[in-house]
């Protein structure tokens, strides 16, 4: 008689086969799930951290530069003394900030270096851009000579001080401009209201090829010539000191046609400025010593990102 | 005595031969069981081993990106660790950058089973050749201004 424990083996041990098989599709199907679980996590957020911590560290220093400059002083190692401080405060305020994200965000306050410059300014938005200091009264006049490099020229103006003109009659008749005169060529943007009776902005080089770039509608506009131009309007087309290679000189033209106030940065500690200014005082307008631009180095670092740079900020610089 | 005929030979040879046929048809069907189980195992593995490190090769291409878009910011330092895991599916794999072509190519590779993934990496500043085994990576900004990538 057959050993009857012995029957069956052959199932048996299929049945084994067949159970350590399905146990591996487990696992393969357990790989899968944990891909598709890594698939669908974000990706380490620390870059795009860092990279916003940059972007916050070069306005936040770009705000003290201005905020500071606009104090208005008359010794360049103050403003220095100043702005060093305020940009020490905004360091330790960003790593109190970044320290509950496990992560470490530093302004390297010893590398800060700074560039010095002249802050030129009228702030009496009742007064014409006429000249000021020790030639007062002047429409058409030079506010610094073999500038190297100038930065957030911002000029608001009133629409009733304006001249109304047309385009093409912006080189004959007497319209409020800036000119950047360079070695080689020039540039002149006009500020004046056009027959519709909006604010506009328009360009020419050279004592030609006359440009309307936008215009706004509106009681009195902020120009921002190193930047945007009119704030508000859509001036794309727009560029400060197209075709003009530096040093070049700024002048005022028919600073009568305008009424409002106006800011401009100039790099160099002794830049050539005109006796047009006055140096200090309320007196309108106004040469102060400025911070031109600051250069530091920032560090972000977290468990998984070191990330050192050096930034450079000039809050309003054209090609900055 | 009754006398044994040769016709009575044949009894009991049904239960024999319907033995040998049960025992012929078992073992065909379990082989075809095994051999279907076996490749959907395989099948399996391959799609899975696929997806995972086409998975892993856009997570690390994602990381040179990020290091790249870092580096153009007048960065110093950049070093930026990708965990991944060191194998997919119980195989070991490789990570290797081929510069030949523009944009170039992250390519990881196992061996068993033999399987090639190609991602392409976006990168605006260059890129070091290199391969390493498989696991966290760490992209490095080098001296000479390229990205490196290492193993940690």
């Amino acid at each position: 008689m057959a050993n009857v424990s012995n029957r069956g083996q052959v199932i048996l041990v299929t049945g084994f086969a067949l159970a350590v098989t399905l146990v591996a599709v487990v696992l393969l199907l357990n790989t899968v799930i944990y891909t598709e679980n890594i698939a669908t996590r974000g990706t380490d957020p620390s870059p795009a951290e860092a990279l916003e911590f940059r972007d916050v560290a070069i306005d936040g220093i770009g705000e003290l530069v201005v905020a500071t400059n606009q104090d208005g002083y008359d010794d360049p190692a103050k403003v220095d003394a100043n702005v060093t401080a305020a940009v020490t405060n905004l360091s330790e305020y960003l790593q109190d900030a970044h320290m509950p994200r496990a992560s470490i965000a530093t302004i390297n306050t010893s590398s800060l270096s700074l560039t010095d410059g002249v802050l030129l300014r009228q702030s009496n938005d009742s007064r014409s851009f006429t000249s000021g200091g020790s030639t007062p009264g002047n429409t058409t006049w030079n506010l610094a000579e073999n500038v190297d490099s100038s930065r957030r020229m911002r000029i608001f103006v009133e629409r009733s001080s304006l001249a109304t003109e047309d385009l093409l009659d912006l080189l004959s008749n007497d319209v409020f401009a800036v000119r950047l005169v360079g070695a080689t060529n020039n540039w002149t943007a006009y500020i004046y209201e056009n027959p519709a009776g909006n604010i506009a902005l328009g360009t020419s080089t050279n004592g030609g090829n006359e440009e309307f770039h936008c215009e706004i509608d509106a009681d009195n506009a902020t120009i921002d010539l190193t930047g945007e131009g009119i704030v508000g309007a859509d001036c794309t087309s727009f560029t400060w000191a197209a075709g003009v290679s530096a040093p070049y000189d700024i002048w005022f033209l028919h600073g009568d046609q305008a009424i409002g106030h106006y800011n401009l940065t100039i790099k160099g500690s002794s830049p050539e400025i005109d006796s047009n200014f006055n140096s200090s005082g309320d007196t309108d307008p106004v040469a102060l010593e400025a911070v031109y631009s600051a250069t530091v180095e920032i560090r972000y670092q977290t468990p998984s990102l070191i990330y050192d740079a050096e930034i450079r900020v000039a809050p309003g610089e054209a090609d900055a | 005595m009754r006398k044994i005929t040769v016709s009575m030979d044949d009894r009991g040879v049904s239960t024999t031969v319907s033995y040998a046929l049960n025992l012929t048809l078992s073992a065909m069907l379990i082989s075809a069981l095994l051999f279907a189980a076996g490749s959907i195992v395989g099948d399996e593995r391959r799609s899975a081993v696929e997806a995972e490190l086409e998975v892993i090769g856009e997570r690390i291409a994602s990381g040179i990106q990020s290091a790249d878009r870092l580096n153009q910011t007048n960065a110093s330092i950049v070093n930026l660790s990708v965990t991944v895991p060191e194998r997919v599916a119980g195989s070991d794999y490789t990570v290797s950058i081929n510069n030949s072509s523009s944009p170039p190519k992250l390519v990881l590779e196992t061996t068993n089973p033999d399987i090639t993934v190609r991602i392409t990496v976006t990168v605006t500043g260059q890129l070091s050749e290199t391969s390493i085994d498989g696991g966290t990576v760490v992209i490095v900004l080098a001296a000479n201004g390229n990205l490196e990538v290492h193993e940690e």
